[in-house]
C-alpha cells in the first residue's frame, strides 16, 4: 500500500472518487503506437486512469521498433479531471504540482501513479474494501 | 532496344466483357519504370472516359510488378501495386493506389507476367486463374458469397488437386510444363463485396491488404471474385553477382550484419529494424500466445506472425489497432477481443483504417446518446459490450450485411455522415476523424505537415513513413522520457538534405510555425511525392524498409537512401539509372496522375482540409488528439527539438503554400492544373492534348 500525505476520506467522498463517471465525462488519453499513430482512449475511472499509467522504461520503447506504444495522459488535464470531473480538489492539486514540475513525462508517471494509487488505498479503506473482498 | 532484364517482357490484358486476353509488350512501357508507373500509363491509354466512377464497366484496373519483384532485393520483391479510379474518397472517387505484400507479385513473374490489366465487366460472376502461360476466366458463382480464406482454400483445391499426396503440384500436364510446392498466390474480396464497396479491401493469403480504395468492391463491381497466379519459371538477373554483393553490402546495415552486437540507437528506423519481431501480432494476443515471425518474399523484415493459436494470423498494425485500445480499455488488458476483431476485417475483407475512424466516431456518438436503441440514429448493435469481440464482429457483420448502421457505413464513412447529417458538424468539432478526401485522418496535417500535403495534394492518405519515423517518433519518444534523440536537429536537417537530390535543402524538415508554409516544404512534398511514385510504388520498396535515412550502422548514421535503391535495381535490370534519374520519372508519374486528377475534377478551390485542421488542435475531448508531437524546427537561426502539438492550420498560409507547390512543380498556380511546358518537358505531350481538350490545361506560368 502506498503511503499519501493527503487528508483522509469520508465514505462519501471515497464513493464519488471511485464512481465510474459518465461518458461524456471520461478522461481523453492516447496510446502512441508507430505506424498508428496516436489512438485516442476515454478512461471512466480512477482506478482506470490509475491502470493506465504504465511503468515504461525510455530506451526499452524506443529500442521496441516500430511496435513500441506508450500509453500517454496529459498530466495537466489528468489534474483538471480529476478536481473538477471527480471533485477531489485535494488529489487535483498534489497531481499538479507534480505536473508543474515539467519533468520529461516518463519521470512523471511513477509519481502520478503512485500518488492516485495510494489516493485509491484511501478511499477503498474508508469504504472498507479490502483486496479480499474485492476479489 | 531490347527490353531490360528483370521484366517478363509481357503484361496480361484480360476483357472481362469478351472473356478474352491479350498481352501488351512491358517494353513499350518500360520508361516508367514499373508498378504504378506502368499502371498509370497504361490507365491513362486504355481509360477513354477518366470521369467515370470506378464501378463503371469502363474502369480500368491493374496490378503491376517491378523488375525486382521475386529477386533476392531486400524487402522489395512481395509488392504488388493496385490502381484504377476508386470507390472510397469523398466527394470524388480519385482514380487511385492501393499496395499489399505477399507472394503475389512473385508467383506472377514467374508465371511470366510483368502485370495484370482489367477491362470490362464480366456478364456473370468468375474468377481469373493463371498458371504459367495458361489463363482461364472460370465460374464464380459459388465463391461468391465466400469470405476470404474460404475462398483462398477453395481455389487452392482447384487448382493443386495433384498436390494433395505428393507436397508438390504438377501445374500442366507436358512434362516441362512445371512443378511446385507452392499454392497459388489469390488475391480476393470478401463475400458479396459489391454490397459494401467502398469498405471493401482486397485480401491475399491471411493478412496482406489493399484497403485504400474500395478495390474489393471495384473487383465485385466487374464480377471478378479473385484472382489465382502460379508460376512455375524464373526471373532473369542482369547482373547476379552484382546484385548478391548489394544485398551483402546492404547486410552491413541492418540488424543481421550486427546481431552479435547491435547498436544501441535509441529511436525508431526503417531497414535497421529488428527483424523477425511480430510483435503487433504478440501485443495483441492474449498473453502467453506463442508467434513465429512471417513475412513477404524476399523480406528482411518479416514484420508479421502466426499465432499458435491460429487467431490475428499474419494480422498487424491497424489490423489490429482499429480495436485493441477500445478492448484495453474495456477488459483492463489485451483479450481475444482484438485478434478478434482483426480477423473480422481479414476475413471479410474490410478496411482496417475506415472502420477504425468509424469506430472513433461511433464511440462518441453512442456517448452523447446520439447512437443507439432508438436514438437518432438507431442502433441495435451490443453498445454494453464495447470493447469486446462480439462488438467487433456484430460491427463488421453489420457492414458486410448491410444491416443496422451497416446500412449507410457500407457506403463509406463520409457518405454515412452525410446521410445522417453529421459530415460537415462532426468533421468541424474533429469528433469524425476524416482529413482530407473523406479519409481517415492518419498522421496530422497540423503538426507533421508533409504528411497532411502530401495526401491532400494526391488523392488518398499517403501512408509513406519516409520522413515520419526520424521527424517525429524519434525525437517524440526520446522526448517523452527525457532522452536526447541520438541525432541532433541539426544533423538530421544535413542527413536529409544529402538524400533528397535534386532540392537538397536542409530546410525541407522546418516544422516550425514558419517552416509549415515555407517554399522549402514545398521541396519536401515534391520530393516525397516524386520518390514515392517511382521508387516505392513503380520499384516497390516497401515501406517498412525504405527510404532509409537514419541508419544507425552507417556511417555518421547515415542510411542507404539514394544510393541502395539504384544498387538493386541496376543489378537487376543491367542498366544505370542514377538516383536523380529515377526521381525524374517519379516527377513524371506525378504529373500523369495529377493530369486524371484534373479531368476528373480536381482544382486548387477544392484541396482543402478537413475544417477541424484549421479550427481545433489536436486537444483532449478530440479523435485525432495527440500526444506531444515533437519534430525539428529551426528557430532563431537555431536547430531543436519542439513539439508542435496543439497546432492549427492557417488558412490562407495553406492557400498561399500551395501556390509555392505547384509554382514549384510547374503547374497553374490558379487552378493547380499541370501545364503544356511541364508535360512536354515530361514527353507528355498526348496527356497535354487530353486535358487542353477537356478545357482543364493550366495556363502557362
Amino acid at each position: 500500500m502506498s503511503e499519501t500525505l493527503l487528508a483522509t476520506l469520508d465514505t462519501k467522498m471515497a464513493e464519488k472518487i471511485l464512481r465510474r463517471v459518465e461518458a461524456t465525462e471520461a478522461l481523453e488519453a492516447g496510446i502512441l503506437t508507430p505506424m498508428a499513430g496516436t489512438r485516442p482512449v476515454r478512461l471512466f475511472s480512477l482506478e482506470q486512469a490509475e491502470r493506465f499509467l504504465v511503468l515504461h522504461d525510455g530506451k526499452q520503447v524506443a529500442l521496441g521498433g516500430a511496435w513500441a506504444t506508450v500509453n500517454y495522459v496529459d498530466p495537466i488535464h489528468l489534474a483538471t479531471w480529476v478536481g473538477e470531473v471527480l471533485g477531489d480538489a485535494e488529489l487535483s492539486a498534489a497531481l499538479d504540482t507534480i505536473a508543474s514540475t515539467r519533468k520529461a513525462y516518463g519521470y512523471l508517471v511513477p509519481e502520478l501513479k503512485e500518488l492516485i494509487a495510494s489516493r485509491i488505498d484511501q478511499a477503498k479503506q474508508a469504504l472498507g474494501i479490502t483486496e479480499a473482498a474485492a476479489e | 532496344m531490347a527490353i531490360s532484364k528483370g521484366y517478363t517482357g509481357k503484361i496480361l490484358k484480360v476483357d472481362l466483357t469478351t472473356g478474352t486476353f491479350d498481352e501488351i509488350s512491358t517494353e513499350k512501357y518500360q520508361s516508367w519504370g514499373g508498378g504504378h508507373g506502368i499502371g498509370s500509363a497504361i490507365f491513362f491509354d486504355l481509360c477513354t472516359d477518366k470521369t467515370i466512377k470506378g464501378t463503371d464497366p469502363g474502369n480500368v484496373v491493374t496490378l503491376m510488378t517491378s523488375p525486382l519483384s521475386g529477386t533476392l532485393a531486400p524487402s522489395v520483391a512481395g509488392r504488388t501495386e493496385v490502381q484504377g479510379i476508386g470507390i472510397q474518397a469523398y466527394p470524388i472517387g480519385w482514380f487511385t493506389r492501393s499496395n499489399f505484400g505477399g507472394r503475389f507479385s512473385t508467383q506472377l513473374k514467374f508465371a511470366g507476367w510483368d502485370g495484370i490489366v482489367l477491362t470490362g465487366k464480366s456478364p456473370k460472376q468468375v474468377w481469373l486463374n493463371i498458371i504459367n502461360g495458361d489463363v482461364k476466366l472460370q465460374d464464380a458463382k459459388d465463391l461468391w458469397g465466400l469470405n476470404t480464406r474460404e475462398t483462398q482454400e477453395e481455389i487452392w483445391a482447384r487448382v493443386e488437386p495433384s498436390k494433395k499426396d505428393s507436397g508438390w503440384a504438377n501445374m500442366g500436364t507436358s512434362r516441362d510444363a512445371g512443378r511446385t510446392t507452392q499454392h497459388p498466390a489469390v488475391l480476393t474480396s470478401g463475400p458479396n463485396a459489391e454490397k459494401y464497396g467502398p469498405m471493401a479491401a482486397l485480401v491475399h493469403d491471411a493478412g496482406n491488404g489493399a484497403g485504400q480504395g474500395g478495390f474489393g468492391g471495384v473487383f465485385a463491381s466487374k464480377n471478378l471474385k479473385a484472382i489465382s497466379v502460379v508460376g512455375t519459371g524464373g526471373v532473369s538477373i542482369a547482373d547476379p553477382d552484382a546484385l548478391m554483393k548489394a544485398r551483402l553490402w546492404a547486410n552491413d546495415y541492418s540488424f543481421a550484419g550486427h546481431h552479435d552486437k547491435p547498436a544501441e540507437y535509441v529511436g525508431l528506423v526503417a531497414f535497421a529494424s529488428t527483424p523477425g519481431r511480430p510483435l503487433s501480432t504478440i501485443q495483441d494476443n492474449p498473453e502467453g500466445t506463442k508467434s513465429r515471425p512471417q513475412g513477404c518474399v524476399g523480406c528482411i523484415r518479416n514484420c508479421r506472425g502466426r499465432t499458435d493459436t491460429g487467431q490475428g494470423n499474419e494480422s498487424q498494425c491497424v489490423d489490429f489497432f482499429w480495436y485493441d485500445h477500445h478492448d484495453v480499455i474495456a477488459n483492463g488488458h489485451v483479450t481475444d477481443a482484438s485478434p478478434r476483431a482483426a480477423d473480422a476485417i481479414q476475413l471479410a475483407g474490410v478496411n482496417a483504417f475506415a472502420v477504425e475512424a468509424a469506430t472513433l466516431w461511433i464511440e462518441q456518438l453512442y456517448n452523447k446518446g446520439i447512437m443507439g436503441k432508438g436514438k437518432e440514429i438507431d442502433s441495435n448493435l451490443p453498445f454494453d459490450k464495447f470493447g469486446s469481440g462480439e462488438w467487433a464482429e456484430a460491427f463488421i457483420n453489420s457492414i458486410v450485411t448491410q444491416t443496422d448502421i451497416g446500412k449507410e457505413l457500407c457506403k463509406g464513412v463520409a457518405q454515412a455522415a452525410e446521410k445522417w447529417g453529421r459530415l460537415a458538424m462532426d468533421t468541424t468539432s474533429g469528433i469524425l476523424p476524416l482529413q482530407e478526401w473523406g479519409l481517415p485522418h492518419h498522421y496530422d496535417a497540423r503538426t507533421e505537415v508533409e504528411w497532411g500535403y502530401g495526401s491532400l495534394m494526391g488523392e488518398r492518405d499517403i501512408n509513406e513513413h519516409d520522413f515520419n519515423w526520424s521527424v517525429y517518433w524519434t525525437p517524440t519518444i526520446n522526448g517523452l522520457f527525457g532522452l536526447e534523440p541520438p541525432v541532433s536537429a541539426k544533423r538530421l536537417s544535413e542527413i536529409f538534405a544529402g538524400k533528397t537530390a535534386p532540392y537538397n535543402d536542409p530546410m525541407m524538415i522546418n516544422y516550425s510555425d514558419e517552416g509549415i508554409y515555407s517554399e522549402a516544404m514545398a521541396k519536401t512534398v515534391a520530393w516525397h511525392r516524386h520518390y514515392t511514385r517511382f521508387f516505392k510504388q513503380s520499384m516497390l520498396f516497401c515501406d517498412w524498409a525504405w527510404a532509409d535515412f537514419v541508419n544507425p550502422y552507417g556511417p555518421d548514421m547515415e542510411g542507404m537512401t539514394s544510393i541502395g535503391e539504384n544498387k538493386f535495381m541496376n543489378a537487376v535490370t543491367g542498366d544505370d539509372m542514377t538516383f536523380e534519374e529515377g526521381m525524374e520519372v517519379g516527377r513524371r508519374i506525378w504529373n500523369i496522375d495529377r493530369a486524371v486528377w484534373a479531368l476528373q475534377g480536381r482544382h486548387r478551390d477544392i484541396e482543402v482540409f478537413s475544417e477541424y485542421s484549421y479550427k481545433v488542435g489536436a486537444q483532449p475531448g478530440t479523435t485525432t488528439y495527440e500526444a506531444p508531437y515533437t519534430m525539428p524546427v529551426f528557430e532563431d537561426n537555431e536547430w531543436s527539438f519542439k513539439s508542435v502539438a496543439g497546432r492549427i492550420l492557417d488558412r490562407q498560409k495553406v492557400e498561399d503554400w500551395k501556390s509555392l507547390f505547384f509554382k514549384l512543380e510547374g503547374w497553374d498556380i490558379k487552378s493547380g492544373w499541370p501545364t503544356r511546358a511541364t508535360l512536354e518537358e515530361l514527353d507528355l505531350a498526348n496527356v497535354a492534348d487530353e486535358l487542353e481538350k477537356a478545357g482543364k490545361l493550366g495556363a502557362s506560368a
